[in-house]
This record gives structure tokens, C-alpha cells and sequence, in this order.
């Protein structure tokens, strides 16, 4: 009669003959099943030369990480993905904290690139400091992956803020259209922040440019919605929220005093923590029932709020938490030569009430990942997103 | 040795005559900053149409509440010569604390008393060290505004925490007509402090400490008890200064209150108090919440950038200070 112990050494034989281990797990499994030292070494020399297997076949590559932050569910949780996602691919791995600071950042960069990694991810919050990043890994002749932030040289991966802000637009028009809001009794009131850089407001400016475009309002181009305007046209208002609850709240309630009561209101931030407190502003106002909104980040609170609020339409998702496996498909892509397209884009799509089932569970929790397009399509070539299954038409 | 009826009537005499001073001073303080009110009211009613009406007066008198409670506690730390930035990390603390409890099932009335209890924790932790160990309230308090902030931070993950159930935001609910139960704790709050201040021993001993911290000591006053209890009072006024923010928005967050600090400084030294302590009032400091709750909303009628905001609210508040400066020179030319 064959014992659990002698099946389970079966099985650990069949999957070192068939190349489903590394050699680590083979050790570790070897342990727990009390082999012996000897019996080990033969299964590791089975295992042949792949260490791991980190994209190449022969080599396990070493990349470095600079989370923007450490605290924060948000940037914990993009850490987590990408330490866990460099795990799974069996990329040696390390991280560090830039702590949003630009010193912390210049110092994280050497630090890093004595330790002479094959690839650095950088994650630096601080614009101004792009130049003195690339000389140090250019110096050091490293190749790295500016996220979010871009960095003079540096590959980039980011959402693309501009086509999430007309994308939401597209899905907000119809549905106001249809309770038939027009441009002559429509105002739209974007919530800016005003720190955070032409690129983070691209969605809002986007966003009203697109609705203007489709409703028949007044437009104007990009460049003159900067951080100092308020008044858009007769149909736009900009808001500083400064991307938090309380400043939102406080500016939106501010401004409702200049848009007549009967007027219909288009509601769109830069974030879902500037949305809630705006919404709020709407409804401490009395005038919900006279507003579409709709909210941009994918946070448990706003996925909520698009599942029972039927005034919050739709909601922009980047599915930051999950950033961390397109990073090390990238980072394999440019370990094997390829050369990534200027901005390799990260997943996002505008969430409606009859998707969001389809890409969260009820806790929020992402249950799946909208499908790659042109911008970042070729990291299917690499096999890694693969192995996390959760990619929509990628098997 | 017995004093002589000649010398009792010239004690009580200049007792009166600082008294006199005192309240001209104080009454002169109030007119200051009273006239620097009503022109900013007079000049928005005619740059904004929205400006002057009852919808918007509800809504500059909800805007600045939460700074007004705040700031009826950094008055007292004032008055008593230390100062409290402590109570930027206390309104995101007593936030989050608030909505944690409220979504675990705790009574509201309860989690308010709780949160208040966190907020007399800190209070009392900033009062022992810069008492007992003697550190300067400047350092004490921003050590205990990083350690409070982080804690708001680590107990939300950073994150928005909203309430499971919206009617734990009672303190928002309107009452008489459109105004706000929180507005009326704000006027509440400030006659009990008022009255405090003014016919309390406890009152007027702030007065004294914050005049001559060592001359109080010497005339057996209990300095460091009553500077423990001033700071209880700034952080507790702080906690509940956050239970009202997260009613308002029917939300815990970390990051509600960073300018609690530095606004509730600014309206506490507008409405006539001095850093250096012994000076001050609750009238002065409810105008002085006024001044920049209005201009904040006046600005944002006129449609004016956030950025040119800053600069005019920092340069209106130089202002004032400066004319209350002249005042108090003038003043005492003339004494």
C-alpha cells in the first residue's frame, strides 16, 4: 500500500521531470517532505540549469523598485503587486521608498544602482527631479521604467489621463442627453487639483472638452484650461479640490452659490476621494436630483456608490493594485530586447453600472482586467501576464 | 504689616484703572477687527451678487465651523502662552476614529465621547511633556501632530472610510431652518468658553500664566495643572472639531485638517491675541474665523484662482495683524 509521504514524492518527481518547478521550490518542497540531502541534489540536477524562470530560460534577472510611498492602501497595495508579481515570475527583487520626497529619491537612485541591478522601476512623485534620476542611471548604465511620472530618457508606463477623461465623457452625454439636459440648461463642473500637474488634469480638462463637443457647448482648446482658470465658458466651471475630500467638499459648495438652482450639473474630478466630498456639496445642496456625476480611481467607496447611487453613472478604473505584473512584463521585455513604444499605457477603463460586475467582485476586489491595446499589447510576448490569468482575451 | 486705608484705596484705584485699560483695550481689539469685517463684507456684497445672501451666509457659517471649534481651543493655549499644532493631526484623528466606530456599531453619542477621549489623551500627553519635562510647546506639539497624523493614516490604510450608515452624521442634520446642529455647538461652545474666560478662576488664571508664567507660580497658582488642562481642552475641542468634519462629509479620512493648525493660529491672532500669551478673547477669535471663512468665500464667488487666494488671504491677514499692531502702539502712546 502506498503511503501520502510516497505520493506526494511522486508527485514532486513527475512535476521536476516535467520543468514545473524552480529549483527553489523544489528544495523547499524537498524539506517538508523530510527527504535527504542526496535525494535533493539528484532532484535538483533533474531540474537542469533553469533556476528560475525569469523570461530568458538562463538567467534570473535582479530588478530594483522605488515605490512613490510606502504608506497608503493604495501605493502598499501597488508595492505588494509588484514584489508579488516579480515572485511569481522568479525575479529577484528589491524595494525601497522614495516617501514622495525628492531627496529620499536621488538617494534611493544610488543606492539602488550600486547594487548594479539588471533593471530599476522608478517611481519617483517629484517632476522637477526627472533629469538628475536619468544621469544616475544612465551613469550607472542601467535601464529603468519611469511609472506615472515620466523621466527624461526612461521608458514610461502610465495611464493616459486625457482619453479616461473623454472616455467617461462619452458615457456620461448619453445618459444626460436621454433625460434630456442640453447645453442651454447644462453646466459642467470639473474639480481640479491644482498641485498635481498638467498631466493628472488632463482627465478633467478632457472631460469638458468632450462633453462640450458633444452637447454643443462653448469649447476651448486644452491649453487655456489651466490650473488658474475657474471660469471655463457660460457652460464650465473649474473647482480647486486640491484631490481631497474636505478641499472638494469646501469648493464645490462654494461655487453651487453661482449656478442657479434649475440648472442641470455635470460633475467630474480628478480623483474618487475629491468626488465624495463634492457629491457630498451636491447633496448637503439638495441638488442630486439635478446632477449626473461620475467618479475616477476604482475605490471601494466609489464602486459602491456606482452600484446604488443612481445619479453616479460611471467611474474610471487605472486598477493601480495590479500595475505590478505589467511592470515585470515590461521590465522582461526590455530584458529581451524589445523596445517598448514611448508610453506603454496601463490598464483603465470607464466603469459603467452594467460592468462593473464584470471587472469587480462586491468587496471591491478586481475580479478582471480590461484587454491590452495597441500601447501595451506587446507584452503578451513575454508570457507573464499570462500567468496571472486575469487578463480580459488573454489566455 | 497692615495696610492703610490710603494705600487700599490706591490698590483698588489702579486695580480699576487696569481693568479700565484691559477692556478698552480689548473692546478696542474687537472694534479693530470688527471694522476690518464689515468692509470685507461690504466689499464682496458688491463684487459677487451671491455673495450677500441667506443661502450663502448658511454656507460661509457651515464652511467655517470646523476651524471655529478649533480655534476656540487654540485661544486658550494661546491666552496661556503656548500655541497647539498638534490639532492638524487631531481633526484627521478624531475623523477616522469616529468613522471606525460608527461602522463598527458603536452609538453615536458614545463614539463622540470616545473620540473626545482620544483627543483629552493627546491634549494631556502634549500638557505633561511641555510641563513636566519642558520641552517647548513649538516642538512638543508638532512631534505629537506627526505621531497624530500617522495614526490617522495607519488606522484608515490611507483611504477614504465611509459611513456604513449615513445617519451617524447627526451632527450635519439641519435644525432651525437651514442651519446645521454643529453651527449651533460652535455658538454654544463659544459662550460656555466666554464666560470661561472672563468670570471663571480658571479663566482668569489662563490670563495671569499666559501675562507672567513665573509671577503666577510665585502667587500660588497650580501653572502646570492648568496648562495640562488647557492643552486636554485644545486636543479634545480638536477631536470634536474632526467628529463634525466626518459628519459633514459623512466620511473618515487622514487627510481632512491640514491646515487646521496654521488657520486657527491666523484667526486667534486676528481676532487680538498676542504668541507671547496674556492676550485675547473669544469674540475676537469667532471675527477673526469669520474674516478668513468669508474671504475664502468671497474669493471663490469672484471666481478668483486658488493660488491668487492664497496670496490675498496671507496678505489680509498681514494686514490686520499689522493694524492691530499700530492700534496697540497707538494706544499705549496715549496711556
Amino acid at each position: 500500500m502506498v503511503s501520502e509521504q510516497e505520493r506526494s514524492i511522486g508527485r514532486l518527481v513527475a512535476d521536476v521531470q516535467a520543468r514545473k518547478l524552480t529549483r527553489r521550490q523544489v528544495v523547499l518542497r524537498g524539506v517538508a517532505l523530510g527527504l535527504s540531502l542526496p535525494a535533493i541534489s539528484w532532484l535538483l540536477a533533474a531540474c537542469g540549469g533553469d533556476d528560475d524562470d525569469s523570461g530568458s530560460g538562463d538567467k534570473q534577472y535582479y530588478f530594483t523598485f522605488a515605490n512613490v510611498l510606502e504608506s497608503g492602501e493604495l501605493f502598499v497595495q501597488l508595492g505588494n503587486g509588484v514584489e508579488e508579481a516579480a515572485r511569481v515570475q522568479g525575479v529577484k527583487f528589491k524595494r525601497y521608498n522614495n516617501n514622495f520626497d525628492a531627496e529620499t529619491t536621488l538617494n534611493n537612485a544610488r543606492l539602488m544602482v550600486q547594487e548594479k541591478p539588471d533593471l530599476v522601476l522608478e517611481y519617483n512623485g517629484v517632476e522637477g527631479i526627472g533629469e538628475s534620476l536619468r544621469k544616475i542611471f544612465d551613469d550607472a548604465k542601467i535601464p529603468f521604467i519611469a511609472i506615472n511620472v515620466p523621466i527624461p530618457g526612461g521608458i514610461w508606463f502610465n495611464l493616459v489621463n486625457k482619453d479616461i477623461g473623454a472616455d467617461t465623457a462619452k458615457v456620461v452625454v448619453p445618459i444626460a442627453q436621454a433625460e434630456g439636459w442640453s447645453a442651454a440648461d447644462t453646466t459642467v463642473v470639473i474639480v481640479q487639483g491644482s498641485t498635481a500637474g498638467v498631466e493628472v488634469n488632463d482627465c478633467v480638462r478632457y472631460f469638458y472638452i468632450t462633453v462640450a463637443d458633444l452637447m454643443g457647448m462653448p469649447n476651448v482648446a486644452p491649453e487655456d484650461i489651466t490650473a488658474e482658470t475657474t471660469v471655463i465658458t457660460e457652460n464650465g466651471v473649474q473647482v480647486d479640490g486640491m484631490g481631497t475630500l474636505e478641499a472638494s467638499y469646501t469648493g464645490v459648495k462654494n461655487v453651487l452659490q453661482t449656478i442657479p438652482a434649475d440648472r442641470h450639473i455635470l460633475l467630474y474630478t480628478i480623483n474618487d476621494d475629491s468626488t465624495i466630498g463634492s457629491w457630498r456639496a451636491i447633496t448637503e445642496a439638495k441638488r442630486e436630483a439635478n446632477t449626473i456625476v461620475a467618479g475616477l480611481g476604482g475605490s471601494v467607496a466609489a464602486l459602491k456608490e456606482l452600484r446604488e447611487n443612481p445619479r453616479w453613472v460611471a467611474e474610471g478604473s487605472v486598477f493601480a493594485t495590479h500595475w505590478g505584473q505589467y511592470l515585470i512584463a515590461m521590465g522582461i521585455a526590455v530584458m529581451n530586447g524589445v523596445t517598448p513604444p514611448p508610453l506603454t499605457k496601463s490598464p483603465q477603463i470607464v466603469l459603467t453600472k452594467e460592468t462593473v460586475d464584470k471587472y469587480y467582485d462586491a468587496d471591491g476586489k478586481v475580479k478582471l482586467l480590461p484587454p491590452l491595446v495597441p500601447e501595451n499589447e506587446y507584452l503578451k510576448d513575454t508570457g507573464v501576464l499570462q500567468k496571472f490569468n486575469n487578463v480580459e482575451g488573454l489566455e | 504689616m497692615v495696610a492703610t486705608d490710603a494705600e487700599q484705596r490706591v490698590a483698588t484705584a489702579q486695580r480699576w484703572a487696569t481693568t479700565r485699560e484691559n477692556v478698552a483695550q480689548a473692546g478696542l481689539q474687537l472694534i479693530g477687527i470688527g471694522a476690518v469685517y464689515v468692509a470685507i463684507v461690504i466689499f464682496f456684497s458688491f463684487a459677487s451678487e451671491n455673495f450677500l445672501t441667506y443661502s450663502n451666509t448658511i454656507n460661509i457659517l457651515t464652511n467655517v465651523t470646523v476651524i471655529g471649534i478649533v480655534a476656540l481651543g487654540q485661544a486658550l493655549a494661546i491666552i496661556s502662552g503656548g500655541f497647539d499644532l498638534s490639532v492638524s493631526g487631531v481633526v484627521p484623528l478624531g475623523a477616522v476614529s469616529f468613522a471606525l466606530l460608527v461602522n463598527d456599531g458603536v452609538p453615536t453619542v458614545l463614539a463622540i465621547l470616545l473620540v473626545l477621549c482620544v483627543g483629552g489623551v493627546v491634549g494631556a500627553v502634549n500638557g505633561l511633556i511641555v510641563t513636566q519635562i519642558g520641552i517647548n510647546p513649538l516642538i512638543t506639539t508638532l512631534g505629537t501632530l506627526s505621531i497624530t497624523s500617522g495614526l490617522a493614516y495607519s488606522l484608515s490604510n490611507g483611504v477614504t472610510i465611509p459611513f456604513k450608515n449615513p445617519d451617524n452624521g447627526v451632527l450635519a442634520d439641519k435644525t432651525v431652518g437651514d442651519i446645521s446642529y454643529y453651527v449651533i455647538l460652535l455658538v454654544a461652545l463659544s459662550i460656555v468658553a466666554f464666560l470661561m474666560l472672563r468670570y471663571s478662576v480658571f479663566g482668569r488664571m489662563l490670563y495671569a500664566i499666559g501675562g507672567n508664567r513665573e509671577a503666577s507660580r510665585l502667587a500660588g497658582m497650580r501653572v502646570n495643572l492648568v496648562t495640562v488642562l488647557v492643552y486636554v481642552l485644545c486636543a479634545s475641542l480638536a477631536s470634536l472639531a474632526g467628529v463634525i468634519v466626518a459628519s459633514q462629509l459623512l466620511a473618515g479620512s487622514a487627510t481632512v485638517g491640514a491646515q487646521a493648525a496654521l488657520q486657527s493660529i491666523a484667526a486667534v491672532i486676528l481676532g487680538g491675541a498676542a504668541l507671547t500669551g496674556g492676550v485675547g478673547g473669544i469674540p475676537g477669535t469667532l471675527i477673526g474665523v469669520l474674516v478668513l471663512g468669508t474671504i475664502s468665500n468671497g474669493m471663490a464667488l469672484m471666481q478668483v484662482p486658488a493660488f491668487y487666494q492664497q496670496i490675498a488671504t496671507g496678505t489680509i491677514l498681514l494686514l490686520a495683524v499689522a493694524f492691530g499692531r499700530l492700534r496697540h502702539i497707538l494706544v499705549g502712546e496715549q496711556s
